[in-house]
């Protein structure tokens, strides 16, 4: 079970895409007005530095998890903490994944499904999709869905380009000033939070190196991708109406008619997107088992499904409507707790002290 | 497929051999019963497409809702209902409501046929709503999932939007399809709510709407035409001119409306009819119709450069003028450009003094060009406005002189 290079890259691409798409063009519109695009830009170069610690921090262990080596930096104790949150933190998000997925599908194509449905028939997928095939499966699953939802976003935007009212960019800085424009690139430079995928991925890659500069490529292009998206968001519907439409992608989509003949195109792309979305929630829950696993010191990892599985459905369907798992969890969990403390803080600190402990080791030598 | 991978997911592994190809067999023909076919259908004739829908106040000021229908039915049979809401062809049902959805929901009541908003063409608002506001009714429109941002957005002028829908106008059996096409003909921008909304929502620029101006058969006095006219009269589409707060203020004549969609950069074509020489007349047919805005700020003052282009072809002249000769046309474009700008002008300031509505967006131009400066404007922008200077440039050039060489076709 080993994860190669070229699925690597889409792997990191179709996460960093389908969280980004529906989760990010709206709030950044809504703080940096017309220059959101600059705040993703400047949300790309802080992400990808986030993702270079995360990276430098797992190859330090080539051959272990961030819930195993832990515990050799920060003590037991403190990496028994430290792995509890991080098990915690991915499962609550992997869950509010499943149900933003679910909310989705709900309110756009199946309006008269019950909820606790839609749940349960991703989550049979999800656990069928691990269980076969592990990372392995996913990898192979994201290979596949990958170039068709990047052939179907640059599908979109070659059919809006005639909607399109450039002017609606300028003017670039004034309006919210550089400082929104730097305000505003906190929820993009938190969606590189799927970067923490590689405290768990390093020991199962092929090639480390190669995948790990195949991930980050994979995350590069999924950032043009997400700002150009914005970018036609802004010059399709302006950054007002964008910073309020609850995802303004996918009203562009619906928006789209080209010559009266190609129209509600929308269906078609949720469909697509979903497997993107659906992709996600699966390597969020790979994550979480095998961590899950790792951390009790378990060979067989895939019986961590069958308490994570149930588990994730009930934190799932908790939420009584969308505005948990679309808006507060997003807004005031993840980007208030988890961003900074799980993907900034934490990897930062661990690096460091393993750097400084292998610098004494050297030392003293 | 699937269903073997599922099968061998479910099965335990120590059923092999042929008990693992029965249960596969069992399972796939349980997929097949419960898992193809249709179970909750919609048939066509379970369901009531909407063509258009109408928003009106009464006199009251109680809130209507009109929704037109096609009735495949009565299609045929034209000459049979004549009675109001029901000709052939369509229908159309009107309910009370405390909000738009309420009213809708209560036409929805009054019908045995499920109501499908997915090919509306065209909302139209009657002219006393409008009057009153129509800021309480867009939330619906861009809100329900159910609903498109590409939808046409109308304004009846001197009517409700229930007489429009009710009557046919013509060539189209839908008057509001009528609307939508009538549109789309004269302007580049058929997307006219997302335009209207990306005015609404900025800084300072007024909104406006195309309005339906009726003809009721006065154009055509001869009693033959009249019972023709009467059934199904046509109507032509100018301009509406909303305030911020999004009330209706006022129209455009249609030779004015057809200016300020030059000057916004949304008008397709136009046929241009002026006065040359001595009252003598001269028709282009315009294209590559541009237009630019400039605002500066110098010196306190605020100066809007308006800049037309296009590009004609004569297609009438009763002129001595030749267009084979460079001396005539250079006489021809000096006249076109003056009198394009000074009608241009007095758009401008019409919308100006009388309207007190920015519908060209000189403040957002400044917004765009001088952001520094639109920061100390934008609070006081409608007193601002109001001493707007304006100069109009016009770039009108002949492209072509038609298939005559001399002036009139009988003299020069």
């Amino acid at each position: 079970m080993k994860v190669s290079a070229s699925q690597m890259f889409w792997l990191m691409f179709i996460a960093l895409t389908s969280l980004s798409l529906w989760y990010v063009i709206s709030p950044t519109v809504k703080i940096a007005d017309q220059g959101a695009w600059m705040s993703a830009v400047v949300a790309t170069v802080l992400g990808l530095f986030f993702s270079y610690v995360i990276q430098q921090l797992g190859l330090l262990f080539p051959h272990q998890t961030i819930f195993e080596y832990s515990r050799t930096l920060l003590g037991n104790a403190l990496g028994q903490i430290v792995s509890i949150q991080y098990l915690c933190m991915l499962c609550v998000t992997s869950a509010i994944q499943l149900r933003g997925t679910s909310d989705l599908i709900h309110r756009v194509l199946f309006d008269k499904t019950p909820i606790f449905v839609l749940v349960a028939l991703i989550m049979f997928l999800v656990v069928y999709l691990t269980f076969r095939g592990g990372i392995e499966g996913i990898g192979r699953f994201g290979e596949l869905v990958g170039p068709v939802i990047l052939i179907t976003i640059l599908i979109t935007w070659f059919l809006d380009l005639p909607n399109a009212k450039w002017h609606a960019l300028s003017p670039l800085v004034s309006d919210s000033g550089v400082r929104g424009i730097l305000q505003g690139s906190t929820p993009f430079a938190s969606a590189f939070g799927v970067s923490l995928g590689f405290l768990v991925f390093i020991p199962l890659m092929v090639t480390p190196k190669k995948s790990i500069m195949a991930g980050t490529l994979g995350l590069l292009s999924a950032s043009v991708l997400v700002i150009w998206c914005m970018l036609m968001t802004i010059v399709t519907f302006g950054y007002e109406l964008s910073g309020r439409l609850v995802d303004p992608y996918f009203s562009l989509v619906r928006f789209v008619s080209l010559f009266e003949f190609v129209r509600n195109i929308d269906s078609v792309v949720v469909f697509i997107i979903v497997f993107g979305a659906f992709t996600a929630v699966s390597l969020y829950f790979f994550i979480t088992c095998y961590g899950v696993a790792k951390w009790l010191n378990m060979k067989a990892w895939r019986r961590t499904i069958w308490f994570v599985a149930p588990l994730e459905c009930i934190i799932a369907l908790l939420p009584s409507s969308d505005t948990a798992s679309w808006f507060w969890y997003p807004q005031h969990v993840w980007l208030t707790y988890i961003f900074p403390f799980d993907i900034i803080c934490l990897p930062l600190l661990l690096l460091c002290i393993a750097k400084m402990k292998v610098w004494t080791a050297s030392s003293n030598r | 497929m699937i269903f073997p991978s599922i099968c061998r997911l479910l099965i335990p592994h120590r059923l092999n051999g042929l008990r693992k190809v029965y249960l596969v067999l069992v399972v796939s023909t349980m997929c097949l019963f419960t898992t193809t076919g249709c179970w909750d259908s919609n048939e066509l004739n379970d369901v009531a497409f909407i063509i258009g829908t109408g928003l009106d106040k009464l006199e009251n000021g109680e809130f209507i809702a009109s929704v037109q229908l096609a009735d495949p039915s009565t299609g045929q049979s034209s000459d049979s209902g004549k009675a109001s809401g029901d000709t052939g062809g369509y229908r159309v049902e009107e309910a009370q409501g405390k909000d738009l959805s309420d009213a809708l929901a209560n036409v929805q009541d009054q019908l045995p046929r499920r109501l499908i908003t997915g090919h509306r063409q065209a909302i139209v608002v009657g002219e006393k709503l409008a009057r009153s506001g129509i800021r309480a009714y867009l939330d619906e429109f861009v809100r329900n999932p159910k609903n498109s941002l590409r939808t046409n957005l109308f304004i009846i002028k001197e009517m409700t939007a229930d007489d429009f829908l009710k009557n046919r106008y013509a060539f189209e059996t839908f008057s509001a399809i009528a609307a939508g096409d009538e549109n789309r003909f004269l302007s580049t921008n058929e997307t006219t709510l997302r335009d209207f909304l990306f005015d609404a929502m900025s800084d300072a620029t007024c909104p406006t709407l195309p309005v339906i101006d009726i003809r009721t058969g006065s154009s055509t006095p001869s009693a033959d035409q009249q019972s023709q006219s009467v059934e199904s009269p046509s109507f032509s589409i100018s301009t509406a001119i909303f305030s911020r707060d999004l009330k209706l203020q006022g129209y455009l004549t249609g030779e004015q409306s057809l200016l300020y969609l030059w000057g916004v950069n949304k008008l397709k074509r136009v046929t241009l009819t002026e006065p040359i020489l001595s009252g003598g007349l001269i028709s282009l047919k315009m294209t590559q119709l541009r237009s630019n805005i400039r605002v500066s700020t110098q010196g306190g003052d605020i100066t809007a450069y308006v800049t037309l282009c296009g590009k004609g072809t004569v297609i009438e002249n009763h002129t001595q003028l030749s267009p084979a000769k460079l001396t005539d046309v250079d006489v021809i474009e000096q006249k076109l450009n003056a009198n394009i700008s000074q009608s241009m002008r007095q758009l401008i300031l019409r919308a100006r003094d009388q309207y007190k509505a920015d519908i060209f967006g000189f403040g957002e131009a400044v917004h765009r060009s001088d952001p520094g400066v639109w920061r100390n404007l934008k609070g006081n922008w409608p007193t601002e406005f109001s001493r707007v200077n304006v100069i109009v440039q016009t770039d009108v050039s002949i492209l072509h002189g038609g298939d005559l060489k001399t002036g009139q076709l009988f003299t020069g």
